[in-house]
């Protein structure tokens, strides 16, 4: 199959973008904060937490530090929202800030991004429905990682991914394919080891 | 369990947040909200603008020349005032962007071909023509610092302690570089007066490295990136100097000072595509030689 159609398979529901009404109320929600309305502060921080935290945890592994990020980044959000277009949604401007910041904590602490994460550094997240999932993960580079949960769990374009880590988006589109390939050979395994 | 990865990826989700955390995080930005800091750190745009004003990096084409904007600086494209020897051979300085510090010193930010090592690389530096100085190190791009700056879309950062004579708010220079589509770069940092921040002019510039262990498939590779220079105070007291314990104290607090100083990078669309502190980077590590001299 050609490289740049694989396609991935996404759960419909994810997909769903919020309704209208639900958009108008987030541009009154993003107003009311930009006004330094604590309410709508903390309304942001409800409303976008689980998102930003699953992110964070699923990228970086380490539980304490996926919360660190979380926290980190629904700030920087709040304190960046004078230069924010309320058209646009919070929600996947929020987890570029949660990617990178998780590719800053895992390049300062996990060692060089191209390689897989060295599985003792972190303490391990207890919070996710699929560890074995987690772990699988965990066993892709950096990068690989990256794409993967941007691109099958986030929803972002292979051209958002690919300027995020700063390649072609034919080079993400690969990675994305590669990737997602270790991850079945590596969840298959798995299964066969815990059911020969 | 037989689902596919996909599935697994797209069902994957948390048990149960963390609510201590989420509470934390709440309890953080009510107390931000109510000292008005977002809308306090969104006005230093317009102080941007102004000193934006006074610091002229050209975002000129190599090749066509602005000197006459600063007097007796060199032009773009042109050999800088004082390039830096990086050994090996003969290598081509070029002037990339040209300004002035917030003193109002001239200032060019060069290239220099580094093959002083067994591979091709880039880098970059600043030239201080009118003070006969320069930085004290180049950053080079090498293959390996290319794939982390693709990585990051904004890093290389070199902070150290600025040469004397460049005047006040100049303590220290940070350079750096930033991918293509990075089209602002935002940097924030500590003053006596609390943070502040302002956006940095950025002069583009081409890498080129070939990896001589064949790292990069012992292909040449060219980024089109673009390099900055910040000019920050770090007031440190003078008497410091000499005093073991003393200088010990200011060591940590210039390491300090880096954590607080941040890099933000947007693209044309406005979206924030990376953010980094130099105090979490390797250059973070620059030691208080630099900081006292």
């Amino acid at each position: 199959m050609d490289q740049t159609t694989t396609v991935t398979k996404i759960d419909p529901q994810h997909l769903q973008r919020p309704s209208v009404p639900r958009r108008i109320a987030e541009a009154r929600l993003i107003r009311a904060a930009r006004a330094g309305s604590p309410d709508a502060s903390e309304e942001i921080v409800r409303r976008y937490w689980t998102e930003a935290e699953r992110t964070a945890v699923l990228i970086v592994r380490d539980q304490h530090a996926a919360e660190d990020i979380a926290q980190e980044a629904l700030l920087t959000l709040l304190e960046s929202l004078g230069r924010f277009d309320e058209r646009r949604r919070l929600g996947p401007w929020l987890n570029r800030i949660v990617v990178n910041r998780a590719i800053d904590w895992t390049r300062k602490h996990t060692g060089p991004v191209d390689q897989p994460s060295d599985r003792n550094a972190t303490a391990p997240a207890h919070s996710i429905t699929d560890p074995e999932l987690l772990d699988a993960l965990h066993r892709l580079a950096l990068p690989d990682r990256v794409a993967i949960v941007m691109r099958v769990v986030l929803s972002y374009r292979a051209v958002e991914i690919a300027e995020l880590l700063g390649e072609p988006a034919g080079t993400t589109r690969s990675r994305i394919h590669r990737a997602l390939q270790q991850l079945r050979t590596d969840l298959s395994d798995q299964e066969e080891t815990k059911h020969p | 369990m037989n689902d596919s990865p996909e599935e697994r990826l797209s069902a994957v989700d948390l048990r149960e947040p963390s609510a201590i955390a989420r509470s934390r995080a709440i309890e953080a930005v009510r107390a931000q909200a109510k000292s008005g800091v977002s809308a306090k750190r969104s006005t230093p745009r317009f102080g941007a603008i102004a000193l934006a004003v006074g610091c002229l990096l050209a975002l000129t084409p190599p090749g066509i020349s602005v000197a006459r904007s600063v007097g007796g600086l060199v032009g773009i494209g042109d050999e800088p005032s004082d390039p830096i020897d990086l050994g090996g051979g003969p290598s081509d300085q070029a002037v990339i962007g040209v300004g002035e510090t917030p003193g109002g010193v001239p200032y060019e930010l060069a290239t220099s071909d580094g093959r002083g090592s067994d591979a091709r690389q880039t880098c970059f530096y600043l030239s201080l023509p009118t003070l006969d100085e320069r930085s004290r190190s180049a950053s080079c791009l090498t293959a390996e610092a290319l794939r982390g700056l693709r990585e990051t879309s904004i890093g290389s950062l070199y902070p150290e302690r600025a040469p004397a004579g460049l005047g006040p708010d100049a303590d220290i220079v940070l350079t750096g570089a930033a991918t293509e589509n990075v089209t602002r770069v935002l940097i924030e940092y500590p003053t006596a007066d609390g943070l502040s921040s302002r956006e940095l002019d950025l002069a583009p510039f081409q890498a080129e490295s070939q990896s001589a262990t064949g790292a990069e498939g012992g292909e040449p590779a060219a980024d089109h990136l673009k390099a900055f220079a910040a000019f920050l105070p770090f007031h440190l007291d003078p008497a410091v100097a000499g005093d073991s314990l003393a200088m010990r104290e200011a060591a940590i607090g210039y390491q300090q000072q880096l954590h607080e100083i941040s890099l933000r990078a947007y693209d044309e669309d406005g979206n924030l595509i990376a953010e980094i502190s130099p105090g979490d980077t390797q250059g973070g590590g620059t030691s208080l030689a630099l900081a006292v001299g």
